[in-house]
């Protein structure tokens, strides 16, 4: 019987899924240790991003019910048991990356959580420095989650900011919290303005992006982006003709892109349009109302498909459907066990490992 | 295109001699190389790979080329049915496939070789993976059920003899296996057992929608609906729907 040197190994090894490779660390010891190599555990990550295999979506149902939906097959769904277990607390997704999903409660309590090797870590408090007591103040508070490839480490962003009377604040400050080191540090202040009480960033080519107000005053959104490597905040101007007021924009990350979703009326007819950012704004895809078959629900634009030319839109939060890029069409996709709403965010099924300490 | 009929030789290690155009050993990034920073007419030694395994790769190379290159009229589904065909080749030619490919550097075949190996060992378990590669388990017993108790969920639902469990069943889930009708199954819910029933008897069922009544008033009722459908050899394909009340 022919035998195959362990690096030959580790190539079938990366096509497979996780769970595949969580019940084959039980073959021998040096296939548990390849397993378990992080280098291994990065190689399996980025095959699986490359051939867009192995990711699937992720739905929040009612607060605090998960499903999650292969996305190679859109098949069927499956219940996950979230960290928290049988606490029936409301839990929102803060971010995802590389198969780690940070959630959040209503009382501020972060877990990181992989789905796929269900493994979860709760992430230790931290205070606002702010001397008076700030309870009395209004107070906005915006996360998001991402990765930074030069330490291999994992971040948490939080933003602050306690609102005083006419329009001016009191406090700002910035925090992030590294993986690696299990602690939070703070940065250097940012100097824009939070308008919602809690917003959640979207993660696009190693930065993170929020819709911001550069001052109370102006009333125009702008898009700050926080790279990850270097901590430091930047503006992204928008397309130039979503600079109308009339504009409702909302934000997504998609395709690893920054994704716009810009609604508005135009001689008398309902439009979306939703546009990239690759090196500058592109608009992908344009749809009126008096064309589209769907009347005019909320639509939210999730991943392109394997061969890049269809996008997985959900539709009123309650169905899927995609949308081809070329012809314009739109197809049903029927999943069975969907439930009646939900929120939905895309993973990547991985190894990735939490607890890690330096 | 001069270039393009120009023949280079193959060495084997069993000493057999190819002679193949230029435009198809250059699929090898190896050979590629050797080529072009070596004398161009000597015969090229690919020392690690047999006769009869480089013959299957050049025409692996060929067929590649010429679709490529527009010399064969085939669509792109036909090349992947062609492949398809390629490698349903007994595990020992496989396997030497594999590590031919990986020592000529050609990414493609390599990827294909890989691709159909990952695929014949999906939802395996860890003893017939030992099989299929010829692996010696050097774990203890105690060392080997800490390992599989650690994971022990992604052993659930897979074909086999044995009890399959399906368990945190909460109010509405949807579960599908591939099983053999001599598995038994096991509906765990609110950590009590609600129901153990051998597949054949539910195979033999076209749909069940029956709620059960409990023995024991704190025992959770399911009502459950199975769909089964037959994926050969033996195994068949089950999809549960239970809705369970507390």
């Amino acid at each position: 019987m022919a035998t195959l040197p362990l690096e030959m190994t580790i190539e079938i090894l990366l096509r497979l899924s996780v769970k595949d490779l969580l019940r084959f660390k039980c073959v021998s010891k040096p296939w548990c240790s390849s397993i378990d190599d992080p280098d291994f555990i990065k190689l399996h990550l980025s095959h699986s991003v490359k051939t867009n295999t192995n990711h699937s979506l992720i739905l929040r149902h009612c607060e605090y019910h998960f499903f999650s939906v292969n996305y190679d097959s859109l098949k069927t769904t499956q219940r996950l048991n979230h960290p928290l277990g049988e606490q029936k607390t409301p839990i929102k997704i803060l971010g995802t990356c590389n198969g780690l999903l940070a959630l959040i409660d209503d009382n501020g309590i972060i877990f990181l959580w992989n789905p796929s090797t269900r493994k979860s870590q709760v992430l230790p408090s931290t205070e606002i420095e702010f001397s008076s007591p700030s309870i009395f103040f209004p107070r906005s508070t915006y996360y998001g989650f991402g990765y930074d490839p030069i330490p291999d480490d994992y971040k948490l962003v939080r933003m602050v900011q306690v609102h005083g009377k006419n329009n001016s604040y009191l406090h700002s400050e910035a925090k992030v919290y590294s993986l690696r080191s299990n602690s939070w540090r703070r940065i250097k202040d940012f100097c824009f303005y939070l308008s919602f009480y809690r917003e959640f960033g979207f993660l696009a080519d190693n930065a993170l992006y929020w819709m911001v107000l550069k001052t109370p005053q102006s009333g125009n959104k702008s898009i700050v982006g926080f790279d990850l490597g270097t901590e430091e905040f930047r503006f992204v101007e928008l397309p130039d003709s979503c600079l109308n007021k009339r504009f409702c924009m909302n934000m997504k990350a998609m395709g690893g892109y920054l994704c716009l979703i810009a609604t508005y009326t135009e001689f008398n007819d309902d439009v979306v349009d939703i546009w990239i950012m690759k090196e500058s704004w592109i608009k992908l895809i344009s749809w009126k109302k008096s064309e589209s078959i769907l009347g005019f629900p909320i639509v939210i634009p999730l991943a392109f498909s394997k061969s890049g030319d269809k996008v997985l839109f959900s539709i009123a939060l309650h169905k899927f459907v995609w949308y081809d890029l070329g012809s314009k069409r739109v197809e049903n996709v029927g999943i069975r066990g969907l439930p009646s709403s939900f929120d939905v965010d895309l993973y990547v099924e991985s190894l990735v490992p939490l607890m890690v300490m330096l | 295109m001069g270039s393009t009929s120009t023949k280079i030789k193959l060495r084997t290690s069993d000493q057999k001699v190819f002679e193949v155009e230029k435009a198809v050993a250059v699929q090898s990034q190896t050979i590629k190389y050797i080529y072009e920073n070596g004398c161009p007419d000597s015969v090229i030694h690919v020392h690690s790979v047999s006769g009869d395994i480089l013959s299957k790769i050049l025409d692996y190379c060929k067929k590649h080329v010429n679709s490529a290159a527009g010399k064969e009229d085939i669509s792109p589904e036909e090349l992947y049915e062609w492949d398809a065909n390629f490698v349903k080749v007994d595990q020992n030619t496989l396997f030497d496939l594999i590590l031919a490919a990986n020592c000529l550097k050609i990414e493609s075949l390599l990827d294909l070789t890989c691709q159909t190996v990952a695929n014949m060992i999906k939802g395996k378990r860890p003893e017939e993976i030992r099989t299929t590669f010829n692996i010696k388990n050097d774990y203890t017993i105690e060392a080997e059920e800490a390992v599989r108790r650690e994971n022990k969920w992604a052993f659930d639902m897979l074909g086999g003899v044995g009890t399959m469990v399906i368990e945190e069943l909460a109010d509405d889930t949807m579960s599908k296996c591939v099983t053999n009708t001599k598995s038994r199954v096991c509906v765990i819910a609110a950590n009590q057992i609600v129901m153990m029933r051998s597949i054949s008897k539910l195979a033999n069922k076209k749909s069940i929608d029956v709620y059960k009544q409990p023995q024991n008033p704190t025992t959770p009722r399911i009502k459950e609906s199975v769909k089964q459908r037959n994926v050969g050899t033996g195994f068949i394909e089950l999809f549960f729907h239970f809705k369970c009340k507390m």
